[in-house]
């Protein structure tokens, strides 16, 4: 694949207007067989770019093109999006945007059959590429049946069937679990290996970067930045900090370390972090398991809370879609005020669908759930949203006024206060969220990320009570998820009680006091967040891991005892690692006091 | 600059057009006419809608076919008339209206439903005689109106939040 000085500019938005400028000379090759990550904050280009790989732009969009994209063999001048889609396989950031058949069946068949492939062939492919994204059992139900992040696995899958001999993936696994991008990055990765496909994959998650790509480019305002290998890349903390990107955790670690201790590790995964880590207190290695081990919870305390009332209380909940299926099998839940909750579980475990009772928008089938004390049965949405403010999955669910202004007034207009305190709540929004300059711009035009910032800036200028976020940081890159979890943090520490969906761990261990497991519609575990991600086997069964940091802290712990520990004890006792570490930060912290007693001793 | 013609994306937005124009000519029924047993419905609306927003060829297509499609089922006599009335109002529509400024919309939707009134007027002289195809003529005059006051608002309306609506349709301008 070659990208040759590529410049391109969106056609204006009305006549006579400007044309939109996005890519300002792109320089890329890549190999045959290779797998690069395309990294960069919103709105610095990356969809525009995959988009040009297949020919939608500029033949779907017009617009001004200037440079040559060959792709396979293709330029893309030549070769519009319909002949382009035999060879570039493209799964859109927003899997809406890509499903359109009656059945899950139907939409991976869609592809296989303009391939022209036998009926046989074709039913081999669909059964391989549904069992990959884990939805083999949902074969004759409607696309628009599944949630959020079933969509986006049916959207790899449509794909894979087809198995393209470059894979385009714009943010190909944020919104699914844990487990989910681990098995869908392998089956790309065997690709890959067994057939020489070339991948580009658009992603935040530095984890799964790191973790699989050979080659990292950033992309900032139209240009690539910078460009290395996963550790080359990462090693730069600082400036991908400034562009406003997430680091995986352990480059993090290392990063700390090294700014404090003048130390200079440049581990980028557990098991050199942990190498690096158990030599400096002593010569062992990390030959240990990898966490697989069962031992006994850490008994911490907690401080007993005082008195609360309750926030959310949800009893023997049920809830079954119309000619659909079973949602909620009889979740209890009670949240306190002030709570800062996450709830988590694998695509389609009934997230969402949970979080849809609190302020209404859908209704027990069985059970009840109240709000603030009052039975939510005799309130309706309106009165429920004064209440409870509901950030949705996907944006444009939410949006829908003519400027961003007017979509961030709307909520407290609504709320009955005055013009004059309307216009403070929303100018305040806009500068938290970096919209001042799309103040007067229909929101619908703003890319996918200023999007999310316009929706949660116009829950935000609401401040309810109790506000539910459902996978809020999708598609935000590191500066935004840390704007976001910043203002939610204040709004928590004010009292306001916080609901988190989401698939992010390091999210959850870092901000979410309490954790709520859901698993096929039922509560697997409910419980301080610390004692949670210590249960790996609980976890698994949920399709879920903890943050790397948890990891390594845990497989720290295994690996130091006992020689070490015996060496290091103290006068305070028996010393180790706890093994429950949430943040680098915790980990430094904790890490340095052993090595210090080790010093001591 | 790649300018676009029958392409894929005009075919799926002549396709949901021409479905919106059929569904609310269908079902979008405002106000039962007793005299002429006939409803004021949001079809003529949906042709204005189209016509401004996407231009002459997917307004001449939509209008026309949805409509048609939707005399199909309980008015099989104007099938052919109604093809041709509407096809030939979302046509001139579009051409004198769109990606123009808004008094030349509000003077092409009228020109439209003109052209819409007088065209069933004359097959409704030939089919019921003349008397009471002057008869039905102010009702439809009333369908006219509505087409109007219902599909230029929502045109601007919608431009307004999603201005590239306009850039939508085919044969793009340099």
């Amino acid at each position: 694949m070659i990208v040759e000085n590529l410049h391109y500019a969106y056609p204006p938005l009305t006549p006579g207007g400007e044309p939109l400028p996005v890519l300002k000379g792109v320089n890329l090759r890549v190999r045959r067989g290779e797998f690069l990550a395309i990294m960069g904050p919103t709105g610095g280009g990356k969809t525009t770019l995959c988009l040009t790989l297949n020919g939608i732009l500029p033949h779907l969009m017009g617009g001004t093109f200037e440079g040559r994209v060959v792709v396979a063999g293709m330029d893309t001048r030549d070769h519009g999006p319909g002949e382009m889609s035999h060879k570039v396989g493209l799964v859109f950031q927003d899997p809406e945007s890509q499903l359109f058949n009656m059945t899950v069946e139907d939409e991976v068949a869609f592809g296989l059959e303009s391939l022209g492939l036998s009926p046989s062939e074709m039913e081999e492919r669909i059964a391989w590429a549904l069992e990959v994204v884990r939805l083999p059992g949902l074969r004759k139900r409607s696309p628009f049946q599944l949630s959020g992040g079933q969509k986006k696995r049916l959207a790899i899958a449509t794909v894979l069937a087809m198995r393209p001999q470059v894979l385009v993936l714009d943010e190909p696994v944020t919104g699914l679990d844990p487990l989910g991008r681990h098995e869908v990055l392998a089956v790309i990765e065997k690709l890959k290996r067994e057939e020489e496909a070339t991948v580009v994959m658009v992603e935040q998650d530095a984890e799964a970067v790191t973790a699989w790509a050979d080659r990292v480019v950033i992309m900032e305002r139209g240009r690539l930045v910078l460009e290395g290998s996963p550790r080359q890349v990462f090693s730069q903390v600082e400036s991908l900090h400034g562009w406003g990107l997430a680091v995986p955790q352990m480059s993090a670690l290392a990063h700390l370390f090294n700014r404090r201790q003048g130390t200079s590790f440049h581990f980028i995964t557990e098991d050199e972090a942990c190498s690096a880590l158990a030599g400096e207190l002593q010569s062992e290695t990390c030959t240990g398991p990898r966490g697989s081990i069962q031992y006994p919870i850490p008994n911490i305390q907690y401080p007993v809370s005082f008195e609360h009332s309750s926030a959310v209380k949800v009893e023997d909940l049920w809830h079954r879609y119309d000619d659909g299926p079973l949602a909620l099998a009889g979740v209890n839940l009670s949240v306190e005020a002030g709570d800062f909750l996450a709830i988590i579980g694998q695509n389609g475990s009934g997230k969402t669908t949970l979080v849809k009772h609190f302020n209404g928008l859908l209704r027990p089938t069985r059970g009840r759930v109240l709000v603030l004390g009052q039975d939510t049965a005799g309130q309706s949405v309106g009165q429920l949203a004064r209440k409870v403010g509901y950030l949705f999955q996907n944006p444009d669910h939410q949006i829908f006024a003519p400027t961003v202004w007017e979509e961030l007034a709307f909520g407290p207009r609504n709320l009955g206060f005055s013009e004059g305190e309307v216009a403070a709540r929303t100018t305040e929004a806009l500068a938290l969220f970096g919209l001042r300059d799309q103040a007067d711009t229909p929101p619908a035009i703003l890319g996918y990320g200023l999007r999310r910032h316009v929706t949660l800036a116009a829950v935000w200028a609401m401040r309810p009570q109790i506000l539910v976020l459902d996978e809020p940081t999708v598609g935000l890159d590191w500066r935004g998820t840390r704007t976001l979890m910043e203002e939610v943090t204040n709004l928590n520490s004010q009292g306001h009680t916080i609901i988190l969906v989401t698939h992010d761990m390091k999210l959850v261990a870092e901000f979410a006091s309490k954790v709520l497991v859901l698993d096929e519609g039922r509560t697997l575990a409910y419980g301080p967040t610390r004692q949670l991600f210590q249960q790996e086997a609980l976890l698994r069964q949920a399709f879920l891991a903890p943050p790397p940091i948890t990891a390594l802290a845990r497989r720290m712990r295994l690996v130091l005892s006992p020689s070490t520990l015996l060496r290091i004890n103290s006068a305070e006792g028996p010393y180790g690692l706890r093994g429950d570490s949430l943040t680098v930060e915790e980990f430094y912290q904790e890490y340095t006091a052993l090595r210090r007693l080790g010093q001591g001793g | 600059m790649i300018g676009r013609g029958l392409d894929v994306r005009t075919i799926a937005i002549t396709g949901i057009m021409m479905a919106m124009v059929c569904v609310l000519t269908m079902w979008g029924r405002i106000l039962y006419i007793p005299p002429t047993q006939g409803y004021i419905h949001l079809g003529d609306a949906a042709a204005n809608f189209t016509a401004l927003a996407f231009g002459p060829w997917i307004g001449m297509v939509a209008a026309g076919v949805g409509m048609a499609i939707a005399d199909a089922v309980g008015f099989p006599l104007y099938i052919v008339p109604t093809l041709i009335i509407h096809g030939l109002q979302g046509l001139v529509v579009g051409y004198l209206g769109w990606r123009k400024s808004w008094p030349l919309m509000v003077i092409a939707a009228v020109i439209g439903q003109l052209i819409v009134a007088s065209g069933y007027f004359v097959v409704q002289s030939f089919l019921m005689g003349l008397g009471a195809a002057l008869f039905e003529l102010p009702w439809n005059g009333l369908q006219g109106l509505f087409g109007v006051v219902g599909g230029l608002p929502l045109f601007l309306l919608v431009r307004k939040a999603y201005p590239p609506i306009t850039q939508m349709g085919p044969w793009r301008e340099q």
